[in-house]
């Protein structure tokens, strides 16, 4: 034996073997089976009756193409895995796996494409469903996969990339979609089709451009300023109790970290009504300091984060400043602070992002002050029911347009989030 | 204690007696808090121009049209000195924002009649008493009906706010729409549906139960604690109900899906109000049919659908400083004038008598349609017990669209329902 | 501080009361008269600036409440006394509109009012502290602190003070000021029937409570109802993303995958998009003719829409997957982080005495995430009792169900019905009681949890 097939890997090598000549013997079973029409026919049916009828590719390419990569990777996988056995080395064990990939690849395509294909070619004279699928079809799938499995754990290869793929598909297609709408040329939020027909860019343009009922930018600029300005005070906010809460010991310490856990219990909202008041009270209302104040203003709340953080830096650090005579003020800003980089980076980018996202507060404070607007009640005000049929693409656009700064930061960020988050519940 | 603390506590002590003073304590003794400068020169010969000030509320679509109709006031009225300010609010947003904080709302804003006992009960809203005899006779008797409550008028009606039949008339004949029975009978193929209504909206569910006969909150509206709609007739509109949702030819409306599956030829009569025109008629181009509501036939007799006769109207906030301008300006807001500028810009169908026959407005088919179904409509209750309304009839629709409830326990269902509507917590 | 002020258990109070009489008593007649005349006792020993500003205090104190603050505290016991009238002026045609008291707005003022004397009092308490330290110190011939030394000692022994100062007058102005506002409101019949500015409202006492808890069957059936649900919820919605995302973060740091960073990169960008237009943007996808049910049905996987959001059943499971979605993310990010950090030595060891890759899961890594993330879980658990967003964007509550009191949904939480409630019948009062139930129920549960963690006894240690 070559030595990359080693001890280890060579039960999966023959598990590989295998399942290929499962998959050949899985084409002769039923792969459509239609109970009530007493129809039953296994891919081999379907590829030899597309041979004698030609006009069935002539007519449905896309049937064709589905048959082909039906019977084709079974065979590919068992020409691999012979190839294998004659020259087991790593690059034809990579071939073999690379065949499954095909194989389980092709298994997907047409669970996604059959219903067309058939309905499309006049095979059956009811519309096809997938659950007329038989078990021909289904065992290649899991076969597919399972001998993906197998073949990328003989080349030493992370079968996790499988889960990860398609949980990346998962997690991507909303995003997608949201991104296809904004260029969807047909208005509406309704269609009966999935794909849009024609594309543009108009709905982005429109809503740059077209001020007179829905102002975007300016309500994007009211959103970044607020954001920004809260994000300050927020994470000065944070920054300081969390410090006092780690660091200093004073009396009432404990108590006041229990009433801080207490107070961020209660549904916030309930007092919308007296937070308006008291901003009215201030001479605030309707204007972005109100809500600027309301999304720093229980900051504290929030403590918990950065001082896990806090609690994670050693504290030998603060004793040798104290012996060098530091007051604690020197060891909070001068020592502590520098040392700080990723909770202050989290703090900022947690801040930044509520504004984006809050709907309900701001309705309340703003309510007829349009030109205070921030993107949520704009973008929520698209869907009104008056709106949504003309708005509906231009919404997606918008929405599209507020996710690009947040994820290009997150993205830049992201390890200070992490590290951060690390450092404090270590705590 | 030390004097930064002391001096950031005397900040908080000053932000607190600001708030009191201007904000929170303005409950103290305020008699003469409608300080209408009483300047009796009004009525004397030589007026002394007196300084007004108004804040009017008008939806997006109007503010073009309603800073022109408010100048056209200015001018007609050379006795006050008038600084407007024009606020964009939804009409169906308005009692909300009213409650909200009635001192920073408009002095003059538009709202949905229905509301008017909300407002009436919360004390938010001016009897309208200046020149109330012309107003009465210059608008249609419906209208000026369910903008009264308790024989004073609250508002000035603008159009009505009710909803019609849009179809689609290369699918049906005249003849078709007059009752349901016949438009669901014909068959317009394979994969459109005939007819589309909201039913789990407690708006337009209230119709089947008003066509039978049936009443809410007694004959006139204003009896909190009784509604027929568990009676026998109210049993067979139930039934009717369960029967529609049920018919593969209906299907239940939601987030403009109606309008959407009527572009798209799939759907052949919708039910909505003027909201919709511009969006349906430019899908369907001569197509384009708006009629009122069909009949529908219960035990072989047909009965008209009736929804609520909900009309648009000008109120006058009971905080202005300026009642009588105020009531003055609405009423000009809804005259013949304003009208029909309104009718021509924005296609609102008007109140005014004299417009109603209009030739233009005999021409608009959503306007026809709509003064045709008006006829037929119930005015909507004045008690606020109206609230109570909503959420359950809300529910039996979703209850029926969704099959929980049938036949079987469709009694039982209705009687819950008029249970919630007319019992209060309290009891 | 006011933090302060509430750290102090009864016996604690009563201990300073009495300190506070022995300074009375063995006060001299600055301190004595300090009393009633702030700062008079620092001044006459030269902390000028210390008492004027104290004296300061008091006027202002005395000010506010001659302008506004005895009026104030007197409506928050009567909540106004007049109401709205109207009368016609025959001369003009018109009805005058008598403004009346404003029940909402005096009930406010007042809680703002409580707020001030309050704090008022505990001025006045460190003004005597004060006061008769100087007398103290200066009868024990020791240098008084000026302001100068005042001022240092806030950027050292006493930084915490200068540090809590914003964050506190924050949390009182949006958080607890309303707070205590909405708490007392429970106790008023502010309903549909007593809107103000028309009406006015009173206090009822416990009367609502009776009510929930006791008159009508349906109001109670519904509570409980909903109650069970926001409880199955916040179960799923907490530990299903806190498991699926560890698995994810396992599985991204596991040795085999490369390009990590990658991998990550493409689940936070869906945390980045900001959630509401998430939710409605799946909200829109999931209705019965929306692109989802579209797609199927084109892909030839159903033939009749599924009824995410109109059958009760299919809709609980549709927002706890979209929450799934939405949560994943976060979790599999701040879970990242822990994992690195899980000593290598452990699973080294663990290796040697032939644990799997479950074994070692099960016995290293879950008691070493468990220990370290309590505090968390708990944080997310009670904001998923009240994840107000995930709901009311998603479903609005919905499907209504006339099993439920006044129809309230299926899929309401506590907080969405609570809001319905204020937004639909204008109860506020009894929204406000359903508040402080939630509230007692989860500061009970959580408190309990958080005391026994691991977590909480190690950051006791501290002290």
């Amino acid at each position: 034996m070559d030595r990359t097939i080693t001890s280890s890997n060579i039960k999966y090598y023959r598990l590989v073997q295998v399942t290929s000549l499962i998959l050949i013997a899985n084409l002769f079973l039923p792969f459509i089976n239609l109970k009530e029409k007493a129809v039953s026919m296994s891919a081999f049916d379907i590829f030899l009756k597309s041979l004698q009828f030609l006009e069935l590719f002539g007519d449905n390419k896309m049937l064709g193409i589905i048959i082909i990569l039906t019977v084709l990777s079974p065979i590919l996988t068992l020409l691999a895995s012979l190839l294998a056995l004659i020259i087991p080395k790593k690059p034809v064990l990579t071939i073999s796996a690379f065949s499954y990939l095909f194989s389980a690849l092709s298994a997907t395509i047409v669970l996604f494409t059959v219903a067309k294909a058939v309905n499309g070619s006049g095979l059956l004279d009811t519309a096809f469903l997938v659950k007329y699928l038989g078990t021909g079809y289904w065992l290649f799938l899991i076969l597919s996969y399972v001998g993906l499995t197998f073949a990328m754990l003989t080349i030493r290869v992370s079968p996790g990339y499988i889960v990860l793929t398609i949980l990346s598909i998962i997690w991507l297609i909303p995003i997608a979609w949201v991104i296809m709408i904004s260029f969807r040329e047909e208005p509406g939020a309704y269609t009966s089709y999935f794909f849009p027909k024609k594309f543009t860019l108009n709905n982005y343009v429109v809503l740059l451009t077209d001020t007179s009922k829905f102002h975007y930018l300016k309500w994007f600029g009211n959103t970044l300023f607020v954001s920004v300005c809260s994000c300050l005070l927020t994470t000065l906010i944070v920054l300081s109790t969390s410090y006092t809460l780690s660091r200093l010991r004073f009396p009432g310490r404990k108590t006041f970290m229990n009433i801080l856990l207490i107070l961020g219990m209660f549904p916030g909202f309930m007092s919308m009504i007296a937070v308006y008041y008291i901003l009215k009270g201030l001479g605030i209302t309707q204007s972005l300091t109100a809500l600027i104040m309301v999304y720093s203003g229980g900051a504290a709340l929030s403590y918990y984060v950065a001082k896990g953080f806090f609690d994670t830096i050693p504290r030998a650090l603060d004793e040798a400043a104290y012996i060098d005579g530091a007051t604690k003020w020197y060891v909070f800003t001068r020592i502590t602070i520098p040392l700080s980089k990723p909770i202050i980076i989290y703090t900022m980018l947690v801040a930044f992002i509520a504004p984006w996202c809050d709907y309900i507060f701001a309705s309340v404070i703003m309510g007829d002050k349009y030109e205070n607007y921030t993107i949520a009640l704009g973008l929520y005000l698209m869907l009104d029911r008056t709106n949504i049929t003309k708005w509906y693409t231009r919404f997606a656009a918008g929405a599209v347009l507020v996710s690009i700064p947040i994820s290009i930061l997150f993205i830049a960020l992201q390890k200070y989030y992490t590290a951060s988050i690390t450092g404090s519940v270590k705590g | 204690m030390s004097f930064l603390k002391k001096a950031l506590a005397l900040i908080l002590v000053f932000v607190m007696m600001a708030a009191m003073a201007t904000g929170c304590g303005k409950n103290e003794p305020s008699n003469n808090a409608t300080p209408e400068p009483s300047n009796p020169s009004t009525s004397s010969e030589a007026p002394a121009k007196e300084d007004v000030f108004l804040k009017v509320w008008a939806p997006e679509e109007e503010q073009e049209i309603l800073v022109q109709m408010c100048e056209a006031f200015a001018e007609a009225h050379p006795e006050y000195n008038i600084t407007f300010e024009y606020g964009i609010m939804g009409v169906d947003m308005s009692i909300d924002a009213m409650k909200k904080d009635a001192e920073v709302a408009a002095d003059v804003f538009l709202y949905p009649s229905g509301g008017i006992a909300e407002l009436v009960e919360a004390g938010l809203i001016y009897p309208i008493t200046v020149d109330v005899d012309t107003i009465k006779n210059t608008h249609g008797e419906g209208a000026i009906k369910s903008c009264t409550m308790n024989g004073t008028l609250y508002g000035v009606p603008v159009t009505p706010n009710s909803w019609f039949m849009y179809y689609n008339k290369s699918m049906y004949t005249e003849d078709e729409v007059k009752s349901l029975e016949k438009m669901l009978a014909k068959d317009l193929g394979e994969g459109v549906k005939n007819f589309s209504c909201d039913i789990d909206n407690s708006w337009y569910m209230s119709a089947f139960f008003y066509a039978v006969g049936g009443t809410l909150f007694g004959p006139n509206g204003d009896d909190p604690t009784e509604c027929s709609w568990n009676d026998e007739m109210g049993y067979k509109a139930g039934k009717y109900l369960i029967d529609l949702v049920n018919n593969p030819k209906y299907v239940d409306d939601a987030d403009g899906l109606a309008g959407a599956l009527m572009a798209e030829g799939k759907l052949a009569a919708l039910c909505s109000g003027t909201w919709s025109a511009e969006s349906i008629k430019s899908a369907l181009g001569e197509n384009y049919g708006a009629v009122k509501l069909p009949t529908i036939n219960i035990d072989g007799k047909d009965y008209q659908l009736r929804n609520f006769a909900d009309f648009k109207a000008f109120g006058v906030n009971a905080m202005t400083k300026y009642p009588e301008a105020a009531q003055k300006l609405a009423a000009w807001l809804a005259n013949e004038e304003c009208q029909l500028i309104r009718f021509e810009v924005n296609n609102t169908p008007p109140t005014v008598k004299a417009l109603i026959d209009h030739p233009k407005v005999k021409a608009s088919l959503e306007a026809a349609a709509l003064s045709d179904q008006t006829q037929y409509s119930i005015p909507n209750p004045t008690t606020s017990k109206l609230n109570d309304y909503w959420t359950p009839a809300a529910a039996f629709g979703a209850g029926i669209v969704n099959g929980d409830i049938t036949e079987a326990n469709l009694q039982q269902s209705l009687d819950t329902m008029v249970n919630a509507f007319v019992t209060t917590l309290a009891q | 501080m006011v933090a302060e002020k509430k750290a102090s258990p009864l016996r604690d109070l009563s201990e300073r009361i009495k300190w506070y009489g022995r300074a009375f008593k063995d006060g001299d007649i600055y301190t004595k008269l300090s009393f009633f005349v702030m700062g008079l006792s620092n001044m006459a020993r030269g902390q000028i600036v210390k008492g004027l500003s104290f004296l300061f205090l008091q006027v202002c104190f005395i000010v506010y409440l001659i302008l506004a603050g005895i009026d104030n505290l007197i409506g928050l016991y009567t909540l106004g006394t007049r109401e709205q009238t109207k009368v016609f002026n025959e001369a003009k045609g018109i009805y005058e509109i008598i403004k009346g008291d404003n029940s909402m707005l005096m009930l406010l003022a007042g809680v703002t009012a409580l707020f001030v004397v309050t704090f008022f009092v505990i001025m006045w308490g460190a003004s005597i502290k004060s006061a008769y330290n100087a007398q103290k110190l200066k009868a024990a011939g020791k240098k008084l602190p000026g302001i100068i030394d005042d001022i240092k000692s806030l950027f050292d022994s006493n930084l915490h003070k200068l540090l809590l100062v914003i964050p506190i007058i924050g949390l009182i102005i949006t958080t607890v000021l309303p707070l205590v506002y909405m708490i007392l409101m429970a106790f008023t019949n502010y309903n549909m029937t007593h809107q103000p500015p028309g009406k006015l409202f009173d206090w009822v006492g416990l009367e609502n409570f009776r009510i929930m808890l006791m008159s009508s069957d349906k109001l109670g059936y519904t509570f409980w109802k909903i109650f069970g649900w926001t409880m199955i919820w916040a179960v799923f919605a907490t530990f299903s993303n806190y498991f699926l995302g560890m698995f994810l973060a396992i599985l991204i740091n596991s040795r085999g995958i490369r390009f990590k960073n990658v991998w990550r990169t493409i689940f936070v960008i869906s945390v980045a998009v900001p959630t509401f237009v998430t939710l409605l943007v799946i909200r829109i996808m999931l209705q019965e003719q929306g692109a989802f049910n579209i797609l199927l049905k084109e892909l030839g996987f159903i033939t009749k829409s599924i009824p995410f959001f109109t059958n009760a059943t299919w809709a609980r499971v549709t927002v706890i997957v979209v929450n799934l979605w939405i949560g994943i993310p976060h979790t599999m990010l701040i879970t990242t982080g822990i994992l690195l950090n899980i000593p290598a030595e452990l699973y080294e060891s663990a290796r040697i005495d032939g644990a799997g890759p479950v074994k070692s899961f099960i016995h290293i890594t879950m008691p070493y995430m468990l220990f370290i993330t309590t505090p968390y879980l708990i944080t997310n658990f009670i904001s998923n009792i009240n994840n107000f967003n995930a709901i009311y964007f998603l479903t609005g509550g919905g499907p209504a169900t006339l099993d439920y009191f006044k129809g309230a949904g299926k899929t309401d939480l506590l907080v969405t019905w609570l809001y319905r409630l204020t937004v639909d019948s204008w109860d506020y009062c009894y929204a406000a009681t359903i508040g402080i139930f939630i509230f007692v129920i989860s500061a009970v549960g959580s408190l309990i949890v958080y005391r026994r963690s691991g977590s909480y006894k190690k950051e006791e240690g501290f002290q």
